[in-house]
Formats: structure tokens, C-alpha cells, sequence
């Protein structure tokens, strides 16, 4: 039997009634043959099989040729997956092959879950696949004894690839991968992913500098089709604003939901996830029995956990019986905040097929594979290409099936989105997600990582290290520095320092110090930063979630709010558990999560920009298209209508101040650039305040004096010379080094996170006096350790990642080649109004808030219908230079305060005071 | 009625022009005059004597103590900068007494040589050898004990009285604030590390340390001042919300100057 043939799969194939596909023959092919590469198509078109089974086979021929090495057990196959809730799946799957090809291997799942014996004995008697998370790989390493555990291994997959790309979790799995090359030199590496615009890039950065040259690029099966329709609203609006329109379409979503057998309603953020969940119970109330046995079964659980009957040793925590499912449940609600048994059930259920629809979030982008899903419901933009191909993805899983996702707006601009998304979806344009480099944070905690396991030798480390794509530049003096903070932030070369984490042993390698170290840094593994999370439980100790820190504490005892679908009391805060009970009030607050909000990426928005120039041309192309058309006319009334080939810049003048809109279309992150730019531009011209606000089609800046009126002044301001110097100055004025800081001192361990705060469980009463914010150390190493590498790495993750360094200069240089066209509408226009009210947003309470927007909005609509020409606006030097102090709002002149007093009529009209 | 804007942070350029600029405001609490001073201490000016709190001296040798990567070099340097703002403070105001308001030393683990030397140092140089310096004993000296006795400072408990020559009222010195006694009259305290966020439509300007000053004579509660944290190291509280209502007055310390936030006006 010659190798290359693959007798054993191909026989295992045949009796599964399967054929091979070509590019699984082709990965198998490469794999025999010691090459590396990586595996790129839509999901479910059987990527596992295509990563593993050339080493199945190869294994397998090996025990029939009576080659006597392979017998013993050994660790063979380790399988990186950035999901725990994916790992179990991938272990049933991986498990058939194995029996399939004919091997008796074991296949074992190691994530943070697993219980400590199991990990144990996993470190003491190997499995032959090993199916875990870039972290439980770091915490493996982070033992003595991993090498000779990870010292057969033969292949590494890393699944779902372009989920770890891109972030630190990525540049983590780089160095970890680094190191099980460097004990096991001969491990080839495969990728799996999804496609991705530089998935060539993605391979090289996977495969690192030993294997990028050789590596085979392999396309899965090409041609999946996808059908993106999109629900257009009955009446259309002129003055679209964020999430104004969404749940009017709940009518037409519900509809969608009763005709299709198991619908998946995907939302953008869980706050919006929550809102949809309640709406459509309230719409169908004869729904509401899902949510009720729900409830009951959580409640009955609960009463058997604290009555202590019947149930025996179950503690609350432990997981709720599953009863047989005897009927379906309508609907259920699923995102990243609700507690884990909760999720899994529904998981369970949905797998099964019998939920009609889950309303839920990025939570379930990934994942397993629900093959009763038929329908996929989008509601709002998704903002990229590659996100919505990966959510209509997950219906009509299986190869050859049409994958069908209705897109339903939340404003009308979110029409003109959808119909861009799908020119790029047929261009073939999907974003690029772009590798992260010099990672210093991660660095040293790696090199922490590897002292506590078996030590390392820096020569060697170092050479290990910069073969990963994220460190290849990494200078000498970078690495010093690293290593020094590394040691404790003291000398790191042969003095003696007392508190020193570090130090070598006789054969000169680095290692941990003590148990202590270890103790403490075990824990402190990963790269994911989460804003401290409060658990969210009944009286009687059943577990509903987890809530950000940030919103519980702005409820007071008695407050109502909604989460996990239910109206919830808040009876007590303390020690990390907010304990509730179900609420009889009818009104509630949505809990609203921090960072919601998706920036549209640089395909779609190119998209959306060529949309906008057709439109521009007087072609309307598609009902999407059309269906604007209202708002597109009245735009080009009342201004000019943005195009790619023209840079229109609003000014309006209210009793706020003086406001300048400018649409250069590159999405928010751009914006956000570019407003931070010109407002330092201009206030660096004049002291003056400007407040900001920006989304996916400009910016808006009021300031408390005059803007230029002269395209000359706003051309200047939009020069490229200056922009690096500019933008640092602005990173240093404003806080966003700062806050980015956060995310490193985590990382590379200087905030104390003691022990997992897990269940309710805090950080001892011991590490207190260690408990520093990131800022006060941001603002300490400013001042007392200026040459502190990781304030640089902060300054340069926000300007490369948050103002998005070179886009920013391309969209500037764009935007210097345009026809620059400045109108004076004199009031708000479709595309200012939803700026304005975002602003407005940050500023007020929701009540006042929603008063203020919808009052402007008859009376814009009001001026539309009529169409008067604009009233020329003369602002109120009394409402100026006012200063916001705890509630009230002053004058700073040193005169009289001034209460604002609530204002009328808005913009549009002289204020009345 | 003053509405209550919820504001959220904004990072942009903010221009903040003070109300009060300067670098010291003359207050009255209960009728004794205390000039408050820019670099976040408080003098007296009858008993020349200048008033700081919450020094957390060797607060970055704990962290190190702790296993938490802090360069050496960052824990003298902000001790020394500390101790320099000292020197600075008693030569401008030419005053003889020195009085801690708790919180000296940040922990027992911080307390380590070069610390000591360091302040025995200080202790004995020209400027700082005649003070007189006063400790009123706060919840982190007790944990981490009395100063050595060759730093020569006096320590006391809290609720120490500090008589002003000239008049027949003293101050009462304290760590935590007595705010909820009734009756204490001129305390003045540290413990809580006052900051307030000053913000201006989305804008946030950041964080500044500042003065609290409880001057009413309206409501039955103390009368005092809480001092801003006058070490390096130190994060802060922020202000709870309704001072202005309460007729509580807030001063900032914002880059080298004293700013008093308008109180809400009687609507």
C-alpha cells in the first residue's frame, strides 16, 4: 500500500457514503508529505475532516506496517480552538474519525473548564488529540513537564484561524505555536478559516517564518451561494436616526419567524438583543410559554437546591436537569452575558430543532452547527461583509445549500448599507483582518509563562520568538526591556533584587522564583479583557449571568431592569453578586453594555461610497436603493448629497454653538480619527471646547465659537502634513493612551487580578494595598518611567488600531483630491440629524432625550413636507461658555450661574429662554 | 430645578478656563480663615502651620513587594518628588509645623531601607530640620506601624485638637473625615483622596484631585475640609453628586492652579 492513496479515510469515507472533495484530497495530500497550510472556504464544508485525517491516515498505515513507535501513547494531534463551547463538538467529531480510520486513539478536551484531575492526568498519561484553547495551551506550558508531553506532537490545527488573527489572542497562539515547534521540530501546522481578503497573509502569520515559504494555500469548496434580502420598511423615513426604526419592522421579522421551521435573529449588541426579545413577547404572548417553562424549570431547580430535598449533594451551581424536551419552545434569547448552563441548553435545544427562532448576538457567530436553521434574520447593518457571510452562513449549513439571510434596517441609511454589502459579497471583497505586532504585553507574559513551566534559555527564546510573524522585528533592546519587566521590573542582569519574579538557575536558564509566582500567574494567563463582571443571581441562588460592573452601580436597590429576558428587582449588591428577584413593575431599563457599536469596515464602506456616487448620477439601482430615494432627494435639497468624488461639509449655527457635519464616508473609526484631528486643529488655532460626536457616514463638531466658513481654512485643516505629529498630540490631550493602557497592564500582569473572580468570590483582603487602577500607572510611569515600553505600545496599538493610523492618512489624501462643496442649510439635514441626535444621546437621560429628538423631528418633517426655505439661525450669546458641573450647568465667565432652562422648538428656531 | 445631565466621557482638546485662578484661595471654615494651596496641602497661617494627607510613602516597593513589575527607579523617584513638594510647600509659606492627616506610610512591605534612609535624609537636611511634623495616625499607619523615632515626628490619634494662637478655636485634626458626627466643628481630614470629574456637554477634562470644604453653618453636620491625596501614588474618589445642593463647596487643583466649581444657584 503505497502512502498517498489514503486507504484507511477513503474506506471510512465510502462506507459513510461520502466521496472525498478535492481540496480535502489535496490537504491530506500536503499533510503526508510534512508541508504546512492552511484551509480557507465558508463554513461547513467539512474543514476538520480536510485538517486531520492526512495524519489519521498516515497513523493508521504506520500500526499496519507494524511500526512499533507509534504504539505508544503519545500526545499526536493538538487542536486549537478559540471557542470552549465549539471544543466539545470538534471532540465528538474528531473522536469518529478516529474510530473511523480504524485507530484506537483517545481524544480529550482541555479548556478552563475542565476539572483539575482530568488536567492532571492529562499532563501524566497523554491523549493522542488534545482539543483546546490558545490559554489552556499557555497554562499547559506554564507546568514543568509540558516538553516532554508536547515533544511527539505531529500536527497543530488552529480552528477557525480568522477569529484569532488580528487580536492578542492571536499573537499569544503565535508564540505558544513558536514553542511547541521549537520541542517538537518536526509538527506541521494547519489552519483552518474562514476566507478572509489576506488570507495568504493569515497563513504566514500562522505558519511563522519556518514554514511560510512552503506553506499550501488550499480554497475549500467555492461557489457557496447566499441570498441576501432585505425587508423594506412600509413608510419610509427622511430623518434616520440609530435604532429609531428597527422595531417597526417587528410585524414583518415575526412573519418571516412563523414561516420558516427554526429562524436564528441575529442583533448587534445584547442591549438590542434584550429590547427585540421583549418586543416580540409582547407582540406574541402565546410565546411567552417557552419562557415560562424556562422560568419554571430554573425556579423548580432552584427550590430543590436551597430545600436541599430530593436532590441530595446538588449545589445550586450545578447544572439543571435537562428535562426531555416534549414540545417546542417558541423562542429564547441567547448572548455572550447569560450563564453558561443557560446557553448550552439552548444550544441543545436549537442543535435538535426544537426552538422556532433565538434571538441572540455575536455569541452564536461561531460555533457549532445547527442544521435545522433554515432562516437567518439580520437585524440592523452587520457592518462588514465577512460578518454577515458568517452569520448567513449558519443556515442551509450544509454544502450545496443556498444560504438565505433577510436583512431588516434599523435606519434607512442601514438599506443603502445592505444593498453594498451584497455588491461586495458578488466582487468577492471581504475585509482583511490585519496581524498585530510587537506585542510587548503579551511578551512578557509569555516569557512568564515559559519561567514558571520548565524555564527557558534566552538565546534560545529570543531565536524562537522573532520566527513569529508578530515579532520578527523585534529589536534587542525591545527584548532587554521586556525581559527586565518580565524579572519584576528591576535589574534583570546578575544584581540581586528582592522581589525579582525571575532568576536563573545553574544551567543559566530563566525560572520562576517560587510557587508563589505561580501561583499567582496561572490565573493571570490570557489576553482577554473583560470589564469587571458582577454575577447575577435569584434568592435561592440560581445563577442568570453576568452584568458589567459599570451598570449595576448606577441602580439603587428596587430598581427594575431587563436581562436574560426577564424583568428583574434589584434586591442587594454585594461582594460581586447582585442578588434579584422577578419584578411585578412594568417599566425597566435594558441593561446596555459598553463598546456596542460596530465600525463599518473599509469594503463596505467603499461600497456604500459607490453606492452613494450612482445615486449621485441620478441611478437608483435596486429596491433598497429606491426605497431612500425620498431621503436622497431631499438631502440634495437642503445640501449636497456625499459622494466619493465630492467632500461636503455642513455648517449650521444653533444656540449649541457652531457646527460643522463633514461626510468623508469611511466609517466610524476613520471618523473618530478625524475628529479628534480637526478639533485639536482648530482649538490648537483658538482655546475653544469642542464636543464631537461621528458615525459610519461622518462627523459632527459644535464649538462654543465661530468654525471657518472659507474652503480654504477647511482644506488646511485637512492636510496631511503634520498628521502623525497632530494625532499623538491628540492621544496625549485626550485619554485614549490611557484607556488603552487598561488592556496592556492586564496583560502583562501589572494589575493584580489575584484569583478568578469566580461565583462571587473576590480578590483576598491580603492583595488590597496592591489594588492600582491601569491609570494612576499610566500616570505614574508617564512621570517617573517615561522610557516604559508599554506606554509606547499603548499610544501605538490607539493610533494604528483605534484611529486607524493608515487609513486615516489615505482617507485624508482621498479627501484632498475632492471637490470640497460647504453648504449653510440652516437647520438639520437627513444625514446631520442622526449625528446630531447620537450627541445629543451621550448628554441627556433617555427620557429627555427621546422628548428632544422626536420634537425635531415633526418639526423637520414639518419644513420637509412644506418645504420653506431654511430659517437663518442667530445664536444666544447667553447660552454660551457654560461649563457642566454635577447637574447644573454655569457660566465660566465668573458672572451669575445660569440654570439651563428646558428649551422648546429646539433647533430650527430662535431659543426661548 | 436643575436638570442632571448623565454625561459620558469623551476623549477631545478641552479648554477649561478657572473661575478662581491662582495658586492659593483664602477660605473660611466656621469663621478661621485656612488658605488652601494649589499643590494639594492647606495652610494655617495663625499657627504656621501647613496641613497634608495621605503621603502613601513606599506605595510602589509594596506593589514590587507584591510581585507586580514596578521599576525600581519609580518607587525613589516618587518618594523623592513627594518629599521635594515638602521642602517647596514649607518655603513658601515660611511656616514651622507640619501636620500629616493620616496615611504616611503605604504598608509594612513598603517600608524598606532605602526608604528610610531616604526620609532620615530629608529629616535632617537644613530646611526640613527645625519642622515641627505631626502624624495623626490613619488607617494604613496603623498596619504598617509609628515612623521610626529618628525621623523625629510626633504621632497622634485622630480627633487631636490644634489650637490658633490668637483665638480662643482650634483645629481638629482627623484621618477620616467626620462628616456624619454632629457637631465637630473646623476637622480637617484626609482618608478619601477627593477627585472630581469636570465635564462640559460629552466632554470629559479629566480627573483632578480637590478640596472639600464643609463651611455650612446651615445644616446641624461638621464643619472641616477634606484634603486632596498629596503622594504620587494615589487614585482617587470621586466626589458624590449633590454637593452643590448640600452647600458644600468643591476647589480643583488643576495643573498648578486652584479652581472653585460654582455652587448651584437657588433656582
Amino acid at each position: 500500500m503505497q502512502a498517498g492513496d489514503f486507504h484507511h479515510v477513503r474506506s471510512w469515507f465510502a462506507k459513510k457514503g461520502w466521496e472525498p472533495f478535492d481540496f480535502q484530497l489535496q490537504a491530506w495530500r500536503a499533510q503526508s508529505e510534512g508541508r504546512s497550510g492552511l484551509i480557507h472556504s465558508a463554513t461547513g464544508t467539512g474543514k476538520t475532516l480536510a485538517a486531520c485525517c492526512g495524519l489519521l491516515d498516515r497513523a493508521k498505515q504506520r500500526r499496519v506496517d507494524g511500526q512499533s513507535e507509534d504504539e505508544s501513547h503519545r500526545l499526536r494531534l493538538l487542536w486549537i480552538t478559540p471557542l470552549r463551547a465549539l471544543a466539545g463538538d470538534t471532540c465528538k467529531s474528531l473522536q469518529e474519525a478516529c474510530e473511523g480510520v480504524g485507530l484506537r486513539w483517545r481524544v480529550e478536551l482541555r479548556t478552563g473548564d475542565t476539572a483539575w484531575a482530568a488536567k492532571k492526568r492529562q499532563r501524566e498519561k497523554p491523549p493522542e488529540v488534545l482539543v483546546t484553547t490558545p490559554e489552556s495551551v499557555c497554562v499547559l506550558l506554564s507546568y514543568p513537564g509540558s516538553s516532554p508531553l508536547l515533544r511527539g506532537v505531529e500536527l497543530i490545527v488552529a480552528d477557525e484561524w480568522h477569529e484569532l488573527m488580528g487580536s492578542k489572542r492571536g499573537v499569544q497562539t503565535e508564540l505558544a505555536l513558536a514553542r511547541v515547534r521549537t520541542l517538537s521540530p518536526k509538527v506541521v501546522t494547519w489552519g483552518v478559516s474562514a476566507t478572509m481578503g489576506n488570507t495568504r497573509q493569515a497563513m504566514e502569520v500562522l505558519l511563522g517564518a519556518r514554514d511560510a515559504a512552503k506553506g499550501e494555500l488550499i480554497t475549500g469548496i467555492k461557489g457557496k451561494r447566499y441570498d441576501v434580502r432585505t425587508m423594506i420598511p412600509q413608510q419610509m423615513e427622511r430623518f434616520p436616526w440609530a435604532g429609531h426604526l428597527g422595531l417597526r419592522q417587528l410585524p414583518g421579522v415575526l412573519q418571516a419567524i412563523e414561516s420558516a421551521r427554526s429562524t436564528l435573529v441575529f442583533c448587534n449588541t445584547r442591549g438590542q438583543a434584550e429590547l427585540w426579545y421583549q418586543s416580540m413577547l409582547k407582540a406574541r404572548p402565546e410565546w411567552i410559554a417557552g419562557l415560562e417553562e424556562e422560568a419554571a424549570a430554573a425556579t423548580e431547580f432552584e427550590n430543590e437546591g436551597a430545600s436541599g430535598g430530593e436532590a441530595g449533594g446538588e449545589t445550586p451551581t450545578s447544572k439543571p436537569p435537562i428535562k426531555p424536551p416534549s414540545s417546542t419552545i417558541p423562542l429564547a434569547l441567547h448572548h455572550g452575558s447569560l450563564d453558561r448552563t443557560l446557553r448550552l441548553r439552548i444550544e441543545e435545544l436549537l442543535k435538535s430543532g426544537l426552538i422556532r427562532a433565538v434571538v441572540c448576538t455575536s455569541s452564536l457567530d461561531l460555533g457549532v452547527d445547527f442544521p435545522p436553521v433554515d432562516q437567518v434574520i439580520q437585524i440592523g447593518s452587520p457592518k462588514g461583509v465577512a460578518r454577515l457571510l458568517q452569520r448567513a452562513g449558519r443556515a442551509g449549513h450544509a454544502p450545496g445549500q443556498v444560504s438565505r439571510i433577510v436583512c431588516v434596517p434599523t435606519n434607512a441609511l442601514e438599506l443603502i448599507e445592505f444593498a453594498s454589502a451584497r455588491d461586495a459579497i458578488e466582487q468577492g471583497r471581504i475585509e482583511s483582518r490585519e496581524p498585530m505586532t510587537l506585542s510587548l504585553d503579551v511578551l512578557c507574559q509569555h516569557m512568564l509563562t515559559l519561567a514558571c513551566g520548565e524555564g527557558f534559555s534566552e538565546s534560545e527564546l529570543i531565536r524562537e520568538v522573532r520566527s513569529t510573524h508578530a515579532f520578527c522585528e523585534l529589536t534587542d533592546q525591545q527584548w532587554q526591556w521586556a525581559l527586565t519587566f518580565a524579572f519584576g521590573g528591576g535589574p534583570a542582569l546578575g544584581a540581586y533584587d528582592r522581589f525579582a519574579r525571575l532568576s536563573r538557575d545553574e544551567h543559566g536558564r530563566v525560572i520562576a522564583v517560587s510557587d508563589t509566582v505561580r501561583r499567582f500567574h496561572r490565573p493571570a494567563i490570557g489576553t482577554i479583557v473583560s470589564e469587571q463582571s458582577i454575577a447575577v443571581k435569584y434568592q435561592n441562588g440560581g445563577m442568570l449571568g453576568t452584568v458589567e460592573e459599570g451598570f449595576i452601580g448606577s441602580l439603587t436597590p428596587g430598581s427594575v431592569f431587563v436581562f436574560a429576558g426577564r424583568r428583574l428587582e434589584l434586591i442587594s449588591l454585594r461582594e460581586m453578586v447582585a442578588t434579584v428577584r422577578p419584578a411585578r413593575k412594568r417599566t425597566a431599563r435594558v441593561v446596555t453594555w459598553p463598546g456596542g457599536r460596530m465600525a463599518l469596515s473599509t469594503e463596505l464602506a467603499q461600497s456604500v461610497q459607490s453606492r452613494l456616487g450612482e445615486a449621485d448620477r441620478g441611478e437608483l439601482r435596486g429596491e433598497e436603493l429606491h426605497a431612500v430615494s425620498n431621503l436622497l432627494s431631499l438631502q440634495r435639497s437642503w445640501s449636497t448629497l456625499p459622494c466619493p468624488s465630492r467632500l461636503v461639509i455642513e455648517l449650521v449655527t444653533t444656540v449649541e454653538g457652531w457646527h460643522a457635519f463633514v461626510y468623508p464616508l469611511q466609517g466610524r473609526l476613520v471618523h473618530e480619527g478625524l475628529a479628534n484631528l480637526l478639533a485639536h486643529r482648530l482649538a490648537q488655532a483658538e482655546p475653544r471646547t469642542i464636543a464631537m460626536a461621528v458615525n459610519d457616514y461622518g462627523f459632527e463638531l459644535v464649538s462654543t465659537t465661530p468654525l471657518p466658513t472659507d474652503p480654504q481654512s477647511w482644506q488646511s485643516l485637512l492636510q496631511t502634513a503634520g498628521l502623525e505629529e497632530d494625532l499623538t498630540a491628540c492621544i496625549n490631550a485626550g485619554g485614549l493612551a490611557r484607556r488603552q493602557f487598561r488592556e496592556i497592564a492586564r496583560i502583562a500582569g501589572l494589575i493584580s487580578t489575584g484569583f478568578p473572580a469566580r461565583a462571587g468570590r473576590r480578590t483576598g483582603p491580603s492583595a488590597r494595598h496592591l489594588q492600582a487602577s491601569s491609570e494612576l500607572f499610566f500616570d505614574v510611569f508617564q512621570q517617573f518611567d517615561p522610557s516604559n515600553l508599554l506606554l509606547d505600545q499603548a499610544r501605538r496599538e490607539v493610533l494604528s488600531k483605534q484611529l486607524q493610523f493608515t487609513r486615516l492618512r489615505s482617507a485624508l489624501q482621498v479627501m484632498q483630491a475632492c471637490e470640497l462643496t460647504l453648504t449653510s442649510p440652516g437647520r438639520l439635514t437627513p444625514m446631520s440629524f442622526g449625528l446630531w441626535a447620537d450627541r445629543l444621546r451621550e448628554q441627556l437621560t433617555s427620557e429627555r432625550w427621546h422628548d428632544r429628538v422626536e420634537r425635531m423631528l415633526a418639526s423637520l418633517e414639518r419644513d420637509a413636507i412644506s418645504n420653506t426655505p431654511p430659517v437663518p439661525e442667530i445664536p444666544d450669546p447667553a447660552s454660551r461658555e457654560m461649563i457642566d458641573v454635577g447637574g447644573s450647568v454655569v457660566r465660566t465667565d465668573g458672572s451669575e450661574p445660569i440654570i439651563r432652562r428646558r428649551r422648546r422648538g429646539g433647533f430650527g428656531r430662535r431659543p426661548r429662554l | 430645578m436643575p436638570q442632571t445631565p448623565k454625561t459620558r466621557d469623551v476623549s477631545s482638546p478641552v479648554v477649561v478656563q478657572p473661575t478662581t485662578g491662582g495658586d492659593r484661595l483664602r477660605v473660611e471654615i466656621a469663621g478661621t480663615p485656612l488658605w488652601l494651596l494649589s499643590d494639594k496641602a492647606a495652610w494655617c497661617e495663625a499657627s504656621s502651620t501647613v496641613f497634608i494627607a495621605d503621603l502613601h510613602l513606599g506605595k510602589a516597593s509594596t506593589m514590587r513587594a507584591g510581585m507586580l513589575p514596578v521599576a525600581p527607579g519609580v518607587c525613589r523617584a516618587a518618594a523623592e518628588q513627594d518629599l521635594s513638594r515638602i521642602v517647596r510647600l514649607l518655603s513658601q509659606t515660611n511656616a514651622s509645623n507640619l501636620v500629616i492627616l493620616g496615611d504616611l506610610i503605604h504598608a509594612r512591605q513598603g517600608r524598606d531601607e532605602a526608604l528610610l534612609t531616604l526620609v532620615r535624609a530629608w529629616r535632617d537636611s537644613s530646611e526640613i530640620a527645625p519642622i515641627e511634623i505631626t502624624l495623626v495616625r490613619g488607617n494604613h499607619d496603623r498596619s504598617s506601624g509609628d515612623p521610626p523615632s529618628d525621623w523625629r515626628i510626633r504621632c497622634v490619634d485622630e480627633g487631636e485638637a490644634l489650637p490658633i494662637p490668637g483665638s480662643s478655636a482650634s483645629w481638629s485634626l482627623w484621618h477620616v473625615p467626620p462628616i456624619n458626627q454632629r457637631g465637630v466643628e473646623r476637622f480637617l481630614a484626609g482618608h478619601v483622596h477627593p477627585v472630581f470629574n469636570l465635564r462640559r456637554g460629552g466632554i470629559s477634562a479629566g480627573r483632578s484631585p480637590c478640596f472639600h470644604v464643609f463651611d455650612s453653618q446651615i445644616t446641624q453636620r461638621s464643619t472641616g475640609l477634606i484634603v486632596p491625596a498629596f503622594g504620587s501614588l494615589t487614585g482617587g474618589a470621586q466626589v458624590p453628586s449633590g454637593w452643590s445642593e448640600r452647600c458644600e463647596r468643591v476647589v480643583l487643583c488643576a495643573e498648578g492652579r486652584l479652581i472653585e466649581l460654582p455652587r448651584a444657584a437657588d433656582a
